[in-house]
């Protein structure tokens, strides 16, 4: 295991290590270092300013927590209405796309307008920018087990209910779990923009502030941290799915 | 108990008045070429569709267009990846409302009746096509039902697995003798496992041959009787070459 946990961080390592000092070369020799600083200028400031940045991070993470965890209520109140009461697919499904052709960019600006510096208005932007996926993936893996599945589950005397919990609940975690990974890294986004358009604290917050005052490292020190949460982040959804359905995922051959 | 099932028909004239009854303790199969309507049958006798016209009798009682009277096994197993084998099975009893604990319970006996008690705990995904198709006919007859459908149980098997499997089933009839209904299009299968073989024929289909099978069980699988095996092949249309049938004949 620790074998191919290594081989799979080797590569990465080595891309991040010659891309960074590729950025170290070109930000000591070409560039202007006011307007590119190297690497270890960033890391430095980054680390003198920590205070600073953590309370921000903090925020930010509390933002997209509380933005995700509406969004992951809100996906799964839809798809179950759109999968249990038939017609609201019709009536709805399309709604949902249109929603999704708004651009948050222009909205998260009218969001902030109309409920203030508060938490509400960029649990509302990550909300929109999120849901989306999660819906869709929930819909078709509800869908998912097919007419046969219906068709035996019928002939048990299964009810809609007992069919929903033992065959197509299951059915749809997996899906699930592609769009929540998908979704959360976005969340990381959702809830930047909403702070760089109106917030007092948060990483897009701080990341305006620090672009106003040209100071570029710590631009770029909040960059990498917006980053390193949805990395994180990403991680956490996989985790929970390696837990949750361990059957999505083919077992090791001579097991079991 | 007995079923009778005359002229059912679908929106499109599938089955055109297809009349059958299976005795207490029979298995009947069902042969016919692929698109014939033999699953429709099965679906209406499972309660799943409700015939243009025509009935599904039960001992008399009429449960015509109402599930949760026949075990209906389909054609593809439909074992699910999230539970255990013995979870699978046990799901027979747990939309019937038996508790959990039971519910397994029960679920463990059949398996080792049936030979699977190694492989309760295993995921589907670890088993083979033909042990998949065991447990779900352990799923099947634990849901106690009166009346057995199997919708072409083996199809999906490659050829050595499959008569292995009829070997198994033909075994396990003979010990429970299950009452049934059997969907095939391999008349070999047909006449193997079978009390009695109907061949459907036409568009819509209607029963077109009906032959007793008086051959003491247990017959063996992948040599059926010769005569009867000839009778529904030829009726399939399917011409015989005289070398290889006694090539046949001889293996018998």
């Amino acid at each position: 295991m620790t074998r191919r946990a290594g081989a799979r961080v080797l590569p990465v390592t080595l891309v991040l290590v010659v891309l960074g000092a590729g950025w170290q070369v070109a930000a000591r020799t070409v560039a202007n270092p006011r307007l590119l600083p190297t690497p270890a200028r960033v890391a430095g400031q980054a680390w003198a300013h920590r205070d600073a940045l953590a309370e921000h991070t903090a925020a930010t993470l509390g933002v997209t927590a509380a933005g995700f965890a509406v969004s992951v209520a809100v996906a799964w109140s839809l798809a179950l209405l759109v999968d249990l009461v038939p017609g609201v697919g019709r009536g709805l499904v399309p709604v949902l796309v249109a929603s999704q052709t708004v651009p948050v960019v222009a909205l998260a600006p009218l969001v902030v307008l109309w409920f203030g510096f508060g938490l509400a208005p960029k649990v509302l932007v990550v909300t929109l920018v999120t849901f989306f996926p999660l819906v869709v993936g929930l819909v078709e893996g509800l869908r998912a087990p097919g007419p046969g599945a219906a068709a035996l589950l019928t002939s048990m005397g299964a009810s809609r209910w007992q069919q929903l919990r033992w065959v197509r609940l299951p059915a749809a975690l997996p899906r699930f779990f592609t769009a929540l990974r998908i979704a959360v890294t976005y969340a990381v986004v959702g809830a930047v923009f909403a702070e760089y358009v109106g917030a007092v604290r948060g990483l897009g917050t701080y990341l305006n502030m620090q672009r106003a005052a040209f100071r570029t490292d710590l631009v770029l020190a909040s960059v990498a941290l917006c980053a390193l949460v949805s990395v994180t982040l990403y991680g956490l959804t996989w985790a929970l799915e390696r837990v949750v359905v361990p059957w999505a995922r083919p077992r090791a051959v001579g097991r079991g | 108990m007995h079923v009778t099932h005359p002229g059912a028909r679908g929106r499109l004239p599938v089955l055109g008045g297809v009349d059958l009854r299976v005795g207490r303790g029979e298995l009947v199969c069902v042969v016919g070429p692929s698109g014939c309507g033999k699953s429709t049958l099965l679906a209406v006798v499972a309660g799943l569709l409700r015939p243009g016209r025509g009935r599904v009798l039960l001992a008399g009682r009429d449960v015509t267009g109402s599930p949760a009277h026949a075990a209906y096994l389909p054609q593809q197993d439909l074992l699910f990846a999230w539970h255990t084998v013995l979870d699978n099975v046990a799901l027979a009893l747990r939309v019937q409302r038996v508790g959990r604990r039971e519910a397994r319970a029960r679920a463990r006996d059949v398996l080792a009746e049936l030979g699977l008690a190694a492989f309760a705990d295993a995921r589907p995904d670890e088993l083979s096509g033909g042990m998949r198709q065991r447990a779900a006919l352990a799923r099947t007859v634990l849901q106690g039902r009166e009346v057995v459908l199997l919708d072409e149980p083996f199809g999906a098997l490659d050829a050595l697995t499959r008569l292995d499997a009829q070997r198994w089933l033909a075994a396990t009839w003979a010990a429970h003798r299950w009452t049934g209904l059997l969907v095939t299009h391999d008349v070999g299968e047909a006449v193997t496992l079978g009390d009695r073989v109907l061949r459907l024929a036409g568009r819509p289909a209607v029963v077109a041959q009906e032959v007793e099978l008086d051959e003491p069980r247990p017959r063996t699988p992948g040599v059926p009787d010769e005569r009867v095996a000839r009778t529904l092949l030829s009726g399939l249309g399917v011409v015989l070459d005289e070398r290889t049938s006694d090539a046949r004949a001889g293996l018998g």
